[in-house]
């Protein structure tokens, strides 16, 4: 490769030149855009690590913002949902979710479900819920407020949307009654999670302040 | 240079990262999460040097983890170190997004007189590890002033034309001299 072409090369991977002829020899010429990635890596050791860290807030904001599918190893057919594929079966699941009777269904048998509720620093919270009886203990192990109010919220299986469950006391354990149109959200598989909020709860049906833990709801 | 083993600690962390991007790109998100981990530091560094300050640095972050989520199955471990594809991938989603918010950087640049750097390499050393040391150690043989345009074009996504703006000097004069820059980066780098 001549030296103007990799001079191209080098300045396409730098954006020194916002050429779209360039761009698009970068994806036609594999040899050109090899050198365009020789350059990209040199460039890449440029960027020493600094000593300062995310907050610790970061990651659970990220992880808000992924689709809510179920990664649990051996349920192999969502691993092979690419992220498109997920969020249209959200939105058909979110769709027959709006479209399904409301039949109330006799109570079913068995053991309460629980989920363990992880933030950036490990376990926050713990939840129990028996679907018998619609009651829900929330057990918080680490959660801090300040002088906003914790609010609880689920991500039903197969939706992208959180919906509000309510705010809580985040200082000690509280039992709860889910009435019948939440119980129908809360199920195994559903995610739980936490965010912090101004005092009351988001005033938006969306969460405003970060979420600072979340989990899903398991059979024991 | 010795050659890669593989008990070395760099291509375990390489292997490591690799595996976790393959997990990402089965959209497991623990192994987003796992991935986040490794290289959130590095990262941050990244966003940070190009917005300034924290609050855009960890928008820019959250957009970045999206983007390799999304994008996770194009990396082919075969062919590149995942540092460097996430590293890469970083800073141009961050240069993207500062560009799209229309702050693109105009500050003057002032740049710096032709005097040998004087910073011992032991400093370098210590700050970058590995292939990175490289470029660091061959950008610092440059002239100040090229370095700097140089390290200004990757971190601020300047232009020439923006360049030229922003160290006065004609356009040609920035193209002629960022390009000899570059031959010489390749020279030491190859």
């Amino acid at each position: 490769m001549n030296d103007d072409d990799d001079l191209l090369a080098a300045e396409l991977s730098l954006g020194l030149i916002e050429d779209p002829a360039a761009a698009a020899r970068r994806a036609q010429d594999a040899q050109f855009a090899a050198r365009v990635a020789w350059w990209e890596a040199h460039f890449a050791g440029l960027a020493a690590p600094l000593a300062m860290e995310p907050s610790a807030q970061l990651w659970p904001r990220i992880d808000a913002r992924l689709p809510q599918n179920d990664n649990t190893p051996g349920n192999v057919r969502w691993w092979k949902l690419t992220s498109g594929a997920l969020a249209a079966v959200a939105a058909i699941s979110l769709f027959m979710l709006a479209q399904r009777p409301q039949i109330e269904l006799p109570p079913q048998p068995g053991a309460p479900a629980v989920a363990s509720l992880a933030g950036e620093t490990g376990s926050a919270m713990a939840i129990s819920y028996d679907s018998a009886t619609r009651r829900m203990a929330i057990a918080p192990i680490a959660l801090d407020p300040g002088k906003g109010d914790a609010e609880l919220w689920v991500i039903p299986v197969g939706a992208d949307k959180a919906v509000s469950l309510g705010v809580f006391d985040a200082r000690k354990p509280s039992s709860h009654q889910l009435n019948p149109a939440q119980a129908r959200l809360v199920a195994t598989g559903a995610t739980f999670a936490v965010s912090l909020e101004q005092r009351g709860g988001s005033p938006t049906g969306q969460h405003v302040g970060p979420i600072v833990a979340s989990g899903k709801l398991v059979e024991t | 240079m010795a050659s890669e083993s593989t008990d070395n600690p760099a291509s375990l962390e390489r292997a490591a990262l690799s595996r976790a991007l393959a997990g990402v790109a089965r959209q497991d998100r623990a192994a987003l999460q796992e991935v986040y981990r490794r290289t959130s530091r590095k990262l941050f560094g990244i966003c940070l040097r190009i917005f300034g300050e924290r609050a855009d640095a960890e928008d820019a972050m959250q957009d970045v983890y999206i983007t390799i989520w999304n994008r996770a199955g194009s990396f082919d471990p075969a062919r590149g170190n995942p540092i460097t594809w996430l590293a890469t991938l970083t800073r141009n989603r961050a240069i993207d997004i500062l560009r799209a918010s229309g702050r693109r950087p105009t500050a003057p640049i002032e740049l710096a007189a032709e005097v040998a750097d004087e910073r011992p390499d032991a400093e370098a050393q210590l700050l970058e590890q590995g292939e990175d040391a490289r470029i660091n150690h061959c950008i610092e043989s440059l002239a100040k002033s090229d370095a700097q345009m140089i390290r200004t074009a990757f971190f601020e996504g300047s232009t020439y034309a923006d360049l030229a703006a922003r160290v006065s000097l004609p356009l040609g004069t920035v193209k002629s001299r960022i390009r000899r820059a570059l031959l010489k980066l390749r020279a030491c780098l190859s």
